[in-house]
């Protein structure tokens, strides 16, 4: 039951004229195939909404154009695209019931009573809303969870090929966002709906995407999957908003960065930085900094233990004195329960697990 | 409670009201039983011309409601909706409002100069302009103000569930909208209903209305009995209209 459609998004721009002229997106391109789970991510006021708006057809863009497979949909308005949507703040329709709600598309579309009546009760099962509870409850009579499944049903009820959610769990509990976070995973594999999923959560977008896309002050900073994304961030805005960062500024001669002594030669990062002469950024994770390592291979670390915060299997220790600003480590409990606070120690960092951008 | 100083503010306002409305009213409504007791309710509701009276006044109401309406709601619409600075739309408001401000005889005669360059003075038609010109505001701000408070994003999300534009505004806007076309629609309704100033000035022969009867058989006939039963009459009907509207038609949680 496969229906999800590709979304391609072609170098898509939009200005708001009434703020200032405030540039929402920059010429952006996306290609999302059918039937993925892709997250947009970013800080608000990035035009991550922007983009899901112009997708569902709600927004017009200045310039560029929008594909559904195919098909062009650019200038069709939101009730000629076959998209449902989830609503940051639901907007389920207060004047009406749970079943009116999500039998509210199937109207409009005409379709027959009985058949409207036989769909709504397999959304709701869907989302797990037993019928003969909720059916006929108002609104303002269900829980937040609730509302959210009454929500995702009214928009799954018209099989939708494309489903946007605009951060629909922002203002749930975590225990609850976890649980419909895992929702959405089932709904997506038994309904093969293309999911875009829009947030500034960056632990939701990695548990739930196949892939995503790191958006900042309207331009697309990365897209790929949470891990290479994670792992492989291509600037310092994506190294460190997903996840912890150790970003620390270099003064590089001759294609050589010293930090202490230590002399980095950054041509094995990259050979294109071979005689670079200026700033660079080394980043690195956290729990990338090793408290023991070969010296004669790895970057060593010398510094200052100026904190130590205890996390269960894990120990945090922020150091100082190595590089321009503090940096932190995450190692396991075990191995740095002999670490002191004001304790001056070595750390180590394999070359690999470093990388550098040029400014 | 009793030395409560917000109690005291806020009973004077209350028996203010009710010493200068509900004490009247019953003194109108024993008044009317002076002169053969509750007989004098069954001959008013059985006098033919009253009955007439009462059914043309509540005709002509009804017209000058409905017109109210169809001139009120797409100008509420367009306020809400199509006028997205918040400045524009306030000196909107203040047009529409400025007028109330300003004593209605004054505004009548002025009406009345204007009708008699067309040649409506003393008509039907003359007289429900002036109605409808007098009760817009009080059609258009309630609804005004119920569309305002409609969340834009209830149509967006119609929009994404396949309805078009009008089709959102039938599913979506317009019960949303109820509470305050309910309470737009009763206002007119009685304040056209008893309305005697207007009749008497732009309608002529045709201005003989429920209001005017009771002023006429108070100041006129000095029947009181009569007059005290049909006012107690109207008064009653627009009492239970307001408690019907508060009890079923205004509640939407």
């Amino acid at each position: 039951m496969v229906r999800g459609v590709s979304v391609r998004v072609e170098d898509v721009s939009k200005t708001y004229k009434d703020r200032g002229t405030t540039t929402a997106l920059k010429s952006v391109k996306l290609d999302i195939r059918a039937g993925e789970l892709f997250s947009i991510l970013g800080p608000s006021g990035c035009g991550k909404t922007t983009l899901l708006r112009i997708i569902a057809g709600l927004l017009k863009p200045d310039a560029g154009r929008v594909f559904f497979d195919e098909l062009d949909v650019t200038d069709k308005p939101a009730y000629e695209r076959p998209i449902g949507m989830v609503f940051q703040d639901l907007a389920l329709f207060p004047h009406l019931t749970v079943y009116k709600n999500v039998s509210f598309g199937l109207e409009i579309a005409g379709w027959p009573k009985d058949k409207a009546e036989r769909r709504v009760k397999e959304v709701l099962e869907l989302v797990r809303l037993p019928f003969d509870v909720f059916a006929h409850r108002r609104i303002s009579q269900l829980s937040g969870g609730q509302q959210q499944r009454v929500a995702l049903a009214r928009a799954l009820a018209r099989d939708p090929s494309v489903l946007l959610l605009d951060e629909p769990f922002s203002h749930l509990d975590y225990k609850i966002r976890i649980e419909l976070i895992r929702e959405l995973k089932r709904l997506q594999r038994e309904t093969g709906v293309t999911m875009i999923y829009v947030t500034h959560d960056q632990n939701e977008a990695m548990m739930l995407s196949d892939r995503l896309a790191v958006m900042y002050e309207g331009v697309l900073q990365q897209v790929g999957s949470p891990l290479e994304v994670y792992t492989r961030p291509a600037n310092e805005f994506v190294a460190s908003f997903l996840g912890e960062a150790n970003i620390i500024s270099v003064e590089a001669r001759g294609g050589v960065a010293e930090v202490k002594g230590v002399k980095i030669d950054l041509s094995l990062f990259s050979p294109e930085l071979s005689g670079y002469d200026g700033r660079v950024l080394l980043f690195f994770r956290p729990e990338d900094v090793k408290l023991s390592g070969d010296p004669s291979r790895m970057i060593q670390l010398e510094a200052v233990v100026i904190e130590k915060t205890f996390l269960g299997p894990l120990t945090k220790i922020v150091l100082d004195g190595w590089g321009d600003v503090k940096f932190e480590a995450l190692a396991p409990t075990r191995e740095s329960w002999g670490i002191e606070v004001g304790e001056r120690v070595r750390m180590y960092l394999e070359p690999s697990s470093v990388k550098i951008f040029t400014r | 409670m009793r030395k409560n100083p917000v109690f005291l503010i806020a009973i004077l306002p209350l028996l203010y009201v009710l010493t200068t409305f509900y004490v009247p009213i019953i003194l109108m409504a024993l008044e009317s039983l002076k002169a053969g007791g509750i007989q004098v309710y069954t001959s008013v509701l059985t006098n033919k011309d009253f009955t007439s009276i009462i059914l043309y006044s509540a005709a002509i109401a009804f017209i000058t409601t409905l017109i109210t309406l169809v001139l009120a709601f797409p100008a509420a619409y367009y306020l809400s909706f199509g006028v997205e600075n918040p400045q524009t739309k306030n000196k909107f408001l203040v047009a529409f409002t400025v007028p109330m401000l300003i004593n209605f005889l004054l505004r009548a005669y002025a009406l009345m100069n204007i009708l008699s360059l067309v040649n409506l003075t003393n008509t039907i038609q003359g007289m429900i302009i002036g109605m409808v010109y007098e009760f817009l505001p009080f059609m258009l701000l309630p609804i005004y103000s119920t569309l305002e408070r409609i969340e834009r994003r209830f149509l967006e999300a119609a929009e994404t569930l396949g309805a078009k534009p009008w089709q959102a505004v039938l599913r979506i806007t317009l019960p949303l909208a109820t509470p305050g076309i309910a309470s737009g629609v009763i206002l007119v309704f009685l304040m056209a209903f008893t309305e005697f100033v207007v009749p008497g000035l732009l309608g002529g022969v045709y201005g003989y209305t429920v209001g005017y009867l009771i002023w006429d058989l108070f100041l006129k006939y000095r029947n009181w009995p009569v007059g005290s039963a049909l006012a107690f009459i109207v008064t009653l009907t627009s009492i239970f209209a307001v408690y019907f509207y508060t009890r079923y038609g205004g509640g939407n949680d």
